[in-house]
C-alpha cells in the first residue's frame, strides 16, 4: 500500500496536475498569481479546504445518499472554506489577507475541491483521500507561485517582492492582468504537452493527450473530421 | 412504507438538513473562538497605520465620530489631545479607495495614506501604495517605515484652512498627477480635500462642545 499513498501524494504535482492537466480552477490561476506571494498564498489556503473536504466527504460518502451528494459536498466544503477565512482574518499578516481577502470565499466554487471530491475522496479511504488532497493542494500551489514567479518578473523584474533588474523601473502591464495570464498559461500547457508528447515517442508509445485537451473529444469544430 | 425508502423526499431532506445544522454548530464554535483575536488583528491594524501618519507621539486612539461623510478619530497622549485623523473615501477607478489622513492640533495634515484600494496594478496603484522597492541589491537594509509617494506626500504640511477646492493641475489646481492614472489622483486628491474641509467643520462642532 506504501506505493500507492505515495502515488496518491505526487500524482497531483505532475502527472494529474490541478492547473496544467486536468485545466481546473482557472479562475484563481488567473486572477491571483500577480505575483508570487499571492500565488503561494492562494495555494496554501485552497491546500488546507481541499484537505479537510476530501477527509470529511470521503468519511461521510458512505452513507450520503446519491441524490444529494453535491449539495451536502457543497455544505462541507463551505464550511471548510468559512473556517479558513476566519483563522485567515484572526492570524495571517493584515496584507496578504488584503490581498486574498475577497478571493478565499471563491475557494467554494473552486472546481478542484468539488472534482476531487466527487472523483476522488467519494471513492477511496480517508487516509488516501489525505494524501490526494494534499497532492493536489501542492501541484496547485506550485503552478500558481510558479505563474506568480513568471508573471512578477515579466511585470517589473521581481520576485517575491525583490527587484532583481534595478533599472527596470517601468512595469510592463500586461503579463499582470489576467489577458497576459491567459497566454502564459497556454505557453505552459503548449510546452508539458511537447514534452509529454516526445517523452511518449521515444518509448514507442501512442500519444495520448489528456480527455480534455484532446481534439477528438470536441466536437466544436471540424478537426477532428481530418483523418 | 414509502418512508422507508432511503431514497425518499423525508429522508434527502433529514439528511442534508442534519449536514447543514452539524457544519453550522462547527462555524458557530469557530466564530467564537476566533471572534477574539479578529477584533484584536482589525485594531492592531488600525493602531499601526496610524503611527504612519507622521503624528505627534501619541499612546491610544479614541473612537471613532462620523461626520458627514467622514469618520474622525482624536488620538492622546495621556490625557492631552495630540492630533487628529481623518478617514473617508472617493470613487476611484477599481471602486472605492479608502484614504486615512491625520492632522496635528493646528489642522496641518501631518501625513496621507491609503487604507483600501483596488486600483490597477502598475498604473493607479502607484498613486496609493507606499512602497519600498527592494532589489538584490538593498536585500538587508531595513525598509523605512513610511517609504515616500510623491502623489501622497504632496499634502504633508499644508494646512486644512486652505483646502475646499484642491484640484489636480489638469483641472486647474496645483496638485500634481500621475500619467494615465488622472482617474485615480483626482479621486485621492478629491478625498484629501472632503476629509480636510470636514475636518474644519468637525473642529468647531467638538470645540463648541467643549466650551458647553
Amino acid at each position: 500500500m506504501k506505493t500507492s499513498l505515495f502515488g496518491d501524494l505526487i500524482k497531483g504535482i505532475w502527472k494529474e496536475n490541478p492547473v496544467l492537466v486536468l485545466l481546473l480552477g482557472t479562475c484563481p490561476t488567473l486572477a491571483l498569481t500577480s505575483s508570487a506571494i499571492n500565488g503561494l498564498g492562494m495555494g496554501i489556503a485552497t491546500t488546507c479546504v481541499l484537505t479537510g473536504s476530501n477527509l470529511v466527504i470521503s468519511l461521510i460518502a458512505a452513507i450520503t445518499p446519491k441524490k444529494i451528494r453535491i449539495p451536502v459536498y457543497i455544505v462541507v466544503i463551505a464550511a471548510f472554506v468559512t473556517v479558513v477565512d476566519l483563522l485567515m482574518q484572526a492570524y495571517a499578516p493584515a496584507s496578504l489577507y488584503e490581498a486574498l481577502g475577497i478571493f478565499i470565499p471563491l475557494i467554494v466554487v473552486n472546481c478542484i475541491v468539488l472534482g476531487r471530491a466527487e472523483a476522488f475522496a467519494s471513492k477511496h479511504s480517508p487516509l488516501r483521500s489525505i494524501f490526494d488532497g494534499i497532492g493536489m493542494g501542492l501541484g496547485f500551489t506550485l503552478t500558481l507561485t510558479m505563474l506568480g514567479v513568471i508573471r512578477e518578473f515579466l511585470t517589473g523584474g521581481a520576485v517575491f517582492g525583490v527587484k532583481l533588474i534595478p533599472a527596470w523601473t517601468t512595469d510592463f502591464l500586461l503579463p499582470g492582468a489576467a489577458p497576459g495570464a491567459f497566454i502564459i498559461v497556454g505557453c505552459i500547457l503548449a510546452v508539458k504537452n511537447y514534452f509529454n508528447r516526445r517523452a511518449a515517442i521515444r518509448s514507442g508509445m501512442l500519444y495520448v493527450p489528456p480527455q480534455g485537451l484532446n481534439c477528438r473529444n470536441c466536437g466544436i469544430c471540424r478537426i477532428s473530421d481530418d483523418k | 412504507m414509502k418512508l422507508r425508502n432511503k431514497d425518499s423526499m423525508p429522508v434527502l431532506g433529514g439528511f442534508l438538513g442534519a449536514v447543514a445544522l452539524l457544519a453550522a454548530a462547527v462555524l458557530a464554535m469557530v466564530s467564537q473562538l476566533t471572534a477574539q483575536p479578529i477584533k484584536a488583528a482589525q485594531e492592531r491594524n488600525r493602531q499601526q497605520i496610524f503611527h504612519r501618519l507622521g503624528l505627534p507621539e501619541f499612546d491610544r486612539a479614541g473612537v471613532g465620530e462620523e461626520s458627514g461623510e467622514v469618520m474622525f478619530f482624536t488620538v492622546f497622549k495621556g490625557n492631552e489631545k495630540v492630533g487628529f485623523v481623518g478617514q473617508g473615501s472617493a470613487a476611484g477607478y477599481g471602486g472605492a479607495i479608502e484614504v486615512l489622513t491625520g492632522f496635528d492640533r493646528n489642522g496641518k495634515i501631518t501625513g496621507v495614506q491609503i487604507l483600501r484600494h483596488r486600483e490597477t496594478p502598475g498604473l493607479g496603484a502607484n498613486v496609493c501604495e507606499r512602497k519600498f522597492q527592494r532589489t538584490i541589491f538593498n536585500l538587508t537594509a531595513r525598509a523605512p517605515e513610511v517609504p515616500a509617494n510623491k502623489m501622497l506626500d504632496q499634502f504633508t504640511g499644508k494646512n486644512a484652512s486652505e483646502s475646499g477646492n484642491w484640484q489636480v493641475a489638469k483641472d486647474g489646481g496645483k496638485f500634481e498627477y500621475l500619467t494615465g492614472a488622472t482617474v485615480t489622483s483626482r479621486a485621492v486628491i478629491g478625498a484629501v480635500d472632503d476629509i480636510a474641509a470636514g475636518f474644519l467643520v468637525w473642529r468647531k462642532k467638538i470645540e463648541g462642545e467643549g466650551r458647553k
